[in-house]
């Protein structure tokens, strides 16, 4: 019986350490998130543009093999350390591989993926991006996951208005 | 034996209903229609869509999914603010039902907007914005119909961008119009273009 309980507890915890990691700054004052989900995606996949493109059919099948993405921001100091700390756990916990670096524009950004599917893919890109902004302090997490095609994700760079997209944009030329 | 059986699954059988009638959002629509608190808006597709009886009939299909919107909103001011807490409350436990689909999801210091469905993919029910801010109310806006086709009515929100739909916005009036700019505000900044 202890043993059960020994392995539920080992299965679960995972799932709680990696949820709880970033869905508690959502709700914290001095923060802002965003977050899009699959449904949206599947939603926005959906939509025939009658297009033969064939560029724009990789787009597309991009958009649909999204889960989500969250994008987490702040201005405020402390909360930006916490988040440094929780950043760098996170990364060691969850077998994240550097993907790489650059300093962009007074700003420090690092991208890390997970292995995905095939070769040129991966099933999640993390950009952890500090620095300033117009004269202010800029904290930004950002959290894809899905099946990316990290040739395609410069283009989703474009059509993202959010902090950070920018600096996704740059993910192909390196 | 056979009597209490039949007595135990009618219990049961009541005992299902009654929890099925859990707080739906339109059980709240018609609850709080009368109270003094909410500013409620209910108006029929036919009133904003004006008159489109030269479009494909394809289109007009479309068109006719579209039922009606309604728009309620609290508004918050320094005497309800109690109100506006409880009420704030019961809405955000209705809306984390998971019948209701989050497709996207924004928070900021004390401002809040979530953008949900009802029903599947290819026939929408019900869309639905819920935009919070602490400091002046919340408001939700559903858009409801029968099995609306999303990539149908987005092909229709092209036309009606180049001027083929006739869409009657001015009947809403200032209506919320703070509101309704404010939200824009936090709507615009995390907008996904979706014109390629």
């Amino acid at each position: 019986m202890k043993k059960l309980v020994l392995i539920i507890a080992l299965s679960v915890f995972p799932f709680l350490s990696q949820a709880q990691s970033f869905s508690n700054y959502a709700d914290m004052k001095g923060v802002s998130s965003m977050v899009m989900t699959s449904e949206m995606f599947k939603l926005l996949a959906d939509i025939d543009f009658e297009s033969t493109d064939p560029e724009v059919k990789r787009y597309i099948q991009l958009i649909e093999n999204l889960e989500d993405i969250k994008i987490l921001t702040t201005q405020d100091a402390t909360i930006a350390k916490k988040m440094e700390t929780d950043v760098n756990s996170y990364l060691s916990s969850a077998s994240m591989s550097k993907l790489m670096s650059f300093k962009d524009d007074g700003k420090e950004v690092n991208f890390y993926s997970k292995p995905g599917s095939k070769k040129g893919a991966v099933s999640q890109l993390f950009m952890f991006l500090k620095g300033m902004e117009e004269g202010e302090p800029i904290t930004v997490i950002m959290s894809i996951t899905g099946d990316i095609d990290l040739k395609e994700v410069s283009k989703l760079a474009q059509d993202l208005e959010v902090p950070g997209a920018d600096q996704l944009e740059k993910v192909n030329e390196k | 034996m056979k009597k209490i059986n039949q007595i135990l699954l009618l219990v049961i059988a009541v005992f299902a209903v009654a929890c099925s009638g859990e707080p739906s959002l339109q059980k709240y629509y018609v609850e709080n229609q009368e109270n003094e608190n909410f500013v409620v808006l209910d108006v029929p597709s036919s009133l904003f869509l004006g008159d489109n009886s030269d479009l494909s009939e394809e289109d007009q299909k479309v068109i006719r999914s579209i039922r009606k919107a309604n728009v309620l909103v609290l508004p918050v001011n320094n005497n309800n603010q109690d109100v506006y807490q409880e009420e704030k409350a019961t809405m955000e436990t209705i809306l984390k039902d998971e019948k209701y689909k989050v497709l996207m999801r924004f928070d900021s210091s004390g401002r809040n907007v979530k953008v949900m469905y009802l029903g599947e993919q290819d026939a929408i029910d019900e869309v639905i914005v819920y935009a919070n801010d602490n400091t002046k109310g919340f408001a939700v806006a559903r858009l409801l119909g029968d099995d609306m086709n999303f990539a149908a009515v987005m092909k229709l929100m092209q036309s009606a961008a180049k001027g083929d739909v006739d869409v009657n916005l001015d009947v809403l009036g200032g209506f919320g119009k703070e509101l309704n700019e404010k939200s824009k505000k936090t709507k615009d900044s995390i907008e996904v273009k979706v014109e390629m």
